[in-house]
């Protein structure tokens, strides 16, 4: 049924903006970036909200639009290959240079450190507490693949924090 | 020949316990793989302190900008065509902090929902057996009623 309802869409724009903007910004890295992406993640949901079926899978749909809005300013940013390459990190600092006391410090510069497609995918299970299943819709990954990204982005980042433990 | 689990293998399997996603049925392997292996104990108490440090850290926030652009362009629509209602009450369901019991949490109504309609349902089928009896009992009991009445009459 649909209503004309600004008010009620501000209410969730309210609940929802930090989530978006916080998973945006995990991604890019890139505050100006993040908020462009939150930008217009909303917006395409107010101009988009017609092609939502089931308002259960309004959160899985946000994400989609989000992560959809951030592989753009990605891809605008440089060329980024994705599978194929096996390899889970994105950049390669020594580990000296982290010298955060803290392990949150620690797995905060760490996870920047990830590829997207990896980082993704946790951001979504530690954060958004979401399915395998939404993870994958969202991603367009296969369950498979989205459990093995998981598991390796474990792998790899408790190899690197286990010497801080 | 069966097929041997490694090391390996059984950590992807804990990965997926971690996030409730284990198929059913192998979960006590993975715990008891986990009482012997000191890597795969390793692997799980290192993705707890992960999973504790990504959700400890500081919630980030968007800053007015973004609530401009978006608001702004909410009022500047002549009308805004939404599902919000059901979203609005889909969306309350939603925690952000839900733990894994809170995921498994419907799973488990479900099954007490269950237990306590088949313990309804039990518990009527004995009493519907037992009421022909009270039934013949009440009306033992009215034909003495009648009998001792009867009696007295004659007397």
């Amino acid at each position: 049924m649909l209503q004309n309802d600004s008010e009620a869409f501000a209410e969730i724009y309210t609940r929802f903006k930090h989530r978006v903007y916080e998973y945006c910004f995990r991604l890019t890295q890139d505050r100006p970036a993040a908020e462009d992406a939150t930008q217009n993640t909303f917006i395409k949901i107010q101009l988009n909200l017609r092609e939502l079926r089931n308002p259960g899978s309004f959160k899985a749909w946000m994400f989609t639009i989000a992560r959809n809005e951030v592989y753009a300013h990605l891809r605008r940013a440089r060329s980024n290959g994705l599978e194929g390459n096996e390899d889970v990190w994105e950049s390669d600092s020594p580990h000296e240079e982290f010298v955060a006391q803290e392990q949150v410090e620690l797995v905060q510069r760490l996870l920047t450190q990830l590829k997207p497609e990896y980082r993704e995918v946790l951001l979504l299970v530690e954060y958004e507490q979401m399915s395998y299943a939404d993870i994958a819709a969202i991603t367009g990954a296969t369950l498979s693949s989205v459990e093995s990204r998981i598991f390796k982005a474990r792998k790899a980042l408790g190899k690197k924090l286990k010497p801080f433990l | 020949m069966e097929w041997q689990m490694n090391c390996e293998d059984y950590q992807q399997l804990v990965s997926k316990l971690l996030d409730n996603s284990l198929e059913k049925g192998k979960t006590a392997d993975v715990f008891r793989h986990l009482g012997e292996c000191d890597e795969c104990r390793a692997f799980f108490g290192t993705s707890m302190h992960l999973r504790h440090a990504m959700q400890s850290a500081p919630p980030m926030q968007a800053t007015e900008s973004v609530d401009r652009e978006v608001l702004g362009f909410t009022h500047s629509q002549p009308r805004v065509v939404s599902r919000v209602a059901g979203i609005r009450s889909s969306s309350t369901r939603m925690d952000r902090k839900a733990s894994s019991v809170e995921r498994s949490g419907i799973r488990e109504q479900i099954r007490v929902f269950a237990l306590v309609l088949i313990t309804v349902i039990v518990s009527g089928l004995i009493w519907t057996r037992t009421l022909p009896k009270q039934r013949e009992e009440g009306v033992d009991l009215t034909r003495e009623a009648l009998q001792s009445e009867m009696t007295i009459h004659q007397r």
